[in-house]
């Protein structure tokens, strides 16, 4: 559902250029690389946050250069920040304004359906919290709720696990198997090679704003593939619980 | 408290304020004017003078109001206030050049009319410059461009002041904002404007929900970014430039209105939009009636009252708000 073709971006000095790729949906992309390979960039210029000087990215068929802003919220969505007002936003109102594009007049559809989002993500009993009173585990889920309450079959995941310790790092990628299973596209920007290994259909590595490479995780991620790009030595150990390799360092 | 209470209550309270400040002031005006049969002094004063001031008074603070919130959210700033964006120091330009130079070819219009155009012009070279120094008109670019506006036309303002020794009082008496003896054609001029784009600006509430996340999040969820801050920007220059035109400077009704409406009825603008323009109108209707009343004959303008009623009133909400951000 989602086709990138001859991807080319500039945001001030950096370019990201020559991305194609394709994902269907239920499946994950997972984007590696470097910090500053343009995997943040390349991710908000999916949502035309940046320009596309050249190249098209195609979602469910539509050119996304050619959507509406509210057209293109009903196709994706991005999962970046996750700021605390100081406006006393409840995690309510923050799931709410979700709804902006998609939203049907019907009042009371509205509530319910989320009311069975908040319920999904264990935050029926937040619902009138405001956001700065929440604990980092709590705004994650409050957010990823919002992502999935603006029903977009496209979800872009940006760095949502850095500095959140192991137990919300393992909730998230539960979160994301979910909408796998929800038959949602999911592009994550992924920074542990073993995550990209574990949870994606695909990657994509991305080193100073060019794809390097494109494929499925197990062929590409080979150990001497992954110290070159990170430039660490590293052992491979087999994972007892799926037989599939994991990387120490 | 219920949001339905606070609704009500709200409404409640604007009735009272508004029969209040209508019957005080330095003449009583006893209940029976308010029937029509009665001819007599007190049924022109509540008519031809008292009733335009008090709905002028209405009008303007509820613009002023809901400019305030509409500026807070777009800027995800809470002490974001009307003023910030150097329009009504073009109001003040415009008026005071219009005093000293004694003009009057558009008659007793003459000086609402060239703070107006002082208005209209700042915001037209704050949207210009803006736009030339960012392409994506982000609003913290906007809101520095319309301060140093702001700060360059009062100098200019203090200027003219300088080389009008005979005009100072007349003019310091603008600046320091008043709504007397306006009449009913000030009020039915600025009506429809103020209400209409009120109106166009609280069809936006959901909108402006998303925005005051930030400008990336409103873009997530499907908001025209772009189109968005250019619409309010030109809704609330003209709602804040016609206010100032016809009433000289008065603030803090758009800086703490907000804010103390968002503690009745929390967050959601479908609901902020409109009470804090009635709060706001409540406000000033309150706060001009304190003005005329209190040293009676004499009018405390109306710029002064809003401060110190202000100030205090500010600082309770602020000191409210840092104590819930250090709870969290």
């Amino acid at each position: 559902m989602l086709k990138v073709e001859q991807l080319h971006v500039k945001v001030g000095a950096f370019q990201l250029r020559g991305i194609d790729l394709e994902l269907a949906r239920g499946e994950v992309l997972g984007v590696l690389g470097p910090n500053g390979s343009g995997k943040s960039t390349f991710l908000k210029s999916l949502l035309n946050l940046y320009p596309i000087q050249s190249g098209t990215v195609t979602i469910d068929g539509i050119n996304a250069q050619k959507m509406t802003a509210s057209e293109r919220a009903r196709h994706v969505t991005l999962l970046s920040q996750m700021k605390t007002q100081t406006m006393g936003q409840t995690v309510y109102d923050l799931v709410e304004t979700a709804r902006y594009a998609v939203r049907t007049t019907d009042a009371k559809q509205e509530q319910a359906f989320l009311k069975e989002v908040l319920e999904r993500f264990a935050l029926s009993a937040y619902k009138n919290m405001p956001l700065a009173y929440l604990s980092g585990g709590e705004l994650q889920r409050a957010y990823m709720a919002k992502a999935f309450a603006q029903e977009s079959a496209l979800i872009l995941f940006d760095e949502p696990t850095t500095h959140l310790d192991l137990h919300y790092r393992a909730q998230f990628f539960e979160h994301l198997l979910y909408a796998k299973r929800a038959n949602k596209a999911s592009v994550v920007i992924v920074h542990d090679v073993n995550d990209a290994l574990h949870y994606c259909d695909r990657v994509l590595v991305l080193r100073a704003g060019l794809p390097i490479a494109y494929g499925k995780p197990a062929d590409i991620l080979t150990q001497s593939f992954v110290e070159q790009l990170f430039q660490v030595r590293v052992a491979t150990v087999i994972d007892p619980r799926n037989g599939m390799p994991k990387y120490l360092y | 408290m219920t949001k339905r209470w606070s609704v009500l209550s709200l409404l409640i309270g604007s009735s009272v304020i508004f029969v209040i400040a209508t019957i005080g002031g330095a003449v009583r005006i006893p209940w029976t004017a308010f029937l029509f049969q009665e001819e007599g002094v007190y049924t022109s004063i509540l008519w031809q003078i008292r009733m335009p001031r008090v709905v002028l008074a209405a009008l303007i603070g509820g613009a002023l109001a809901i400019s305030g919130a509409v500026l807070q959210s777009l800027l995800q700033n809470p002490l974001a206030d009307p003023f910030t964006l150097g329009v009504s120091s073009g109001a003040s330009v415009g008026a005071t050049i219009a005093i000293a130079c004694s003009f009057s070819f558009l008659g007793s219009w003459t000086i609402i009319g060239f703070a107006t155009l002082g208005a209209l012009l700042a915001m037209l070279i704050v949207f210009v410059l803006t736009r030339f120094i960012d392409m994506q008109m982000r609003m913290e670019t906007l809101l520095l461009v319309g301060v140093m506006m702001g700060a360059f036309l009062s100098a200019f303002t203090s200027l003219i002041l300088l080389f009008s020794p005979d005009e100072t009082r007349p003019i310091l008496f603008w600046l320091m904002g008043s709504v007397s003896m306006k009449g009913w054609s000030a009020v039915l001029i600025i009506a429809p404007i103020i209400l209409l784009l009120s109106l166009y600006i609280w069809s936006q509430a959901r909108a402006l929900n998303a925005f005051s996340l930030g400008e990336q999040e409103a873009h997530i969820v499907g908001v025209d970014v772009k189109r968005l801050k250019r619409n309010m920007f030109i809704a609330v220059s003209l709602l804040v430039g016609s206010a100032v035109a016809f009433s000289g400077m008065i603030g803090f009704v758009g800086l703490i209105i907000p804010h103390v409406t968002r503690l009745f009825v929390g967050f959601h603008h479908k609901y902020v939009l409109p009470l804090s323009f009635l709060n706001g109108a409540s406000f000033l209707m309150l706060a001009d009636w304190i003005g005329r009343t209190v040293l009676a004959p004499t009018e405390l303008p109306l710029g002064i009252m809003t401060s110190f009623i202000g100030v205090p009133v500010f600082l309770i909400v602020y000191i409210r708000l840092r104590k819930e951000a250090h709870h969290a």
